[in-house]
């Protein structure tokens, strides 16, 4: 783990934009909109 | 990721939606998705910038990969569960065997040495066992 910061519970975590995998932006702002998001980390394919 | 796809209707009902973010490219996840039937959402951060912003970056990996990790945002964006998967703390296998062969000294197949309690052929196993392992993270 090269970051200092981890992001802890109770914060409010940070926004982001990302390309789904039609290649649509997805705002983490928007998954949460409706209902609480589990979001995993994955390693990948590569 | 296969059991999330398992449980993904679970997580539904009960009031969660699920979405997974790795380095790979969109066309990537793509395939995965088809793969693995994954009914959720996956993400692709190719550059790292969420990666390293929730400093989950593995660096020493592939140019860079996403640690394992999982958590839970509620609706108003606050953390309710964060869980990042630590580095593997296993005793060194050498290390072990080294501490094997010195609890071995006092086994009847390996009959100790005269005058020696056992228990301090268990604290001499339990310094070699220590000094070794000392010794390995040394030469590193």
């Amino acid at each position: 783990m090269d970051e200092a910061h981890q992001i802890i519970v109770g914060e409010t975590a940070p926004d982001f934009s990302l390309p789904d995998s039609t290649g649509t932006p997805r705002r983490l702002s928007e998954l949460t909109k409706h209902s609480m998001c589990v979001l995993i980390f994955y390693r990948g394919h590569w | 990721m296969a059991d999330y796809a398992k449980l993904y209707n679970d997580f539904r009902a009960a009031g969660a939606e699920v979405a997974a973010i790795s380095v790979d490219p969109p066309d990537r996840s793509a395939g995965l998705r088809k793969d693995l039937a994954i009914p959720f959402t996956l993400l692709s951060d190719s550059d790292r910038a969420t990666i390293i912003e929730w400093g989950v970056l593995n660096a020493a990996e592939k140019g860079g990969i996403a640690t394992p990790s999982t958590f839970l945002i509620d609706r108003e964006r606050k953390v309710r569960f964060a869980k990042v998967e630590e580095m593997m703390m296993r005793v060194e296998p050498r290390a072990m065997l080294e501490f094997v062969k010195g609890l071995g000294n006092g086994t009847p197949n390996n009959p100790r040495p005269r005058g020696v309690s056992p228990a301090t052929m268990f604290l001499r196993a339990m310094a070699n066992g220590f000094r070794y392992g000392v010794n390995v993270k040394r030469n590193r």
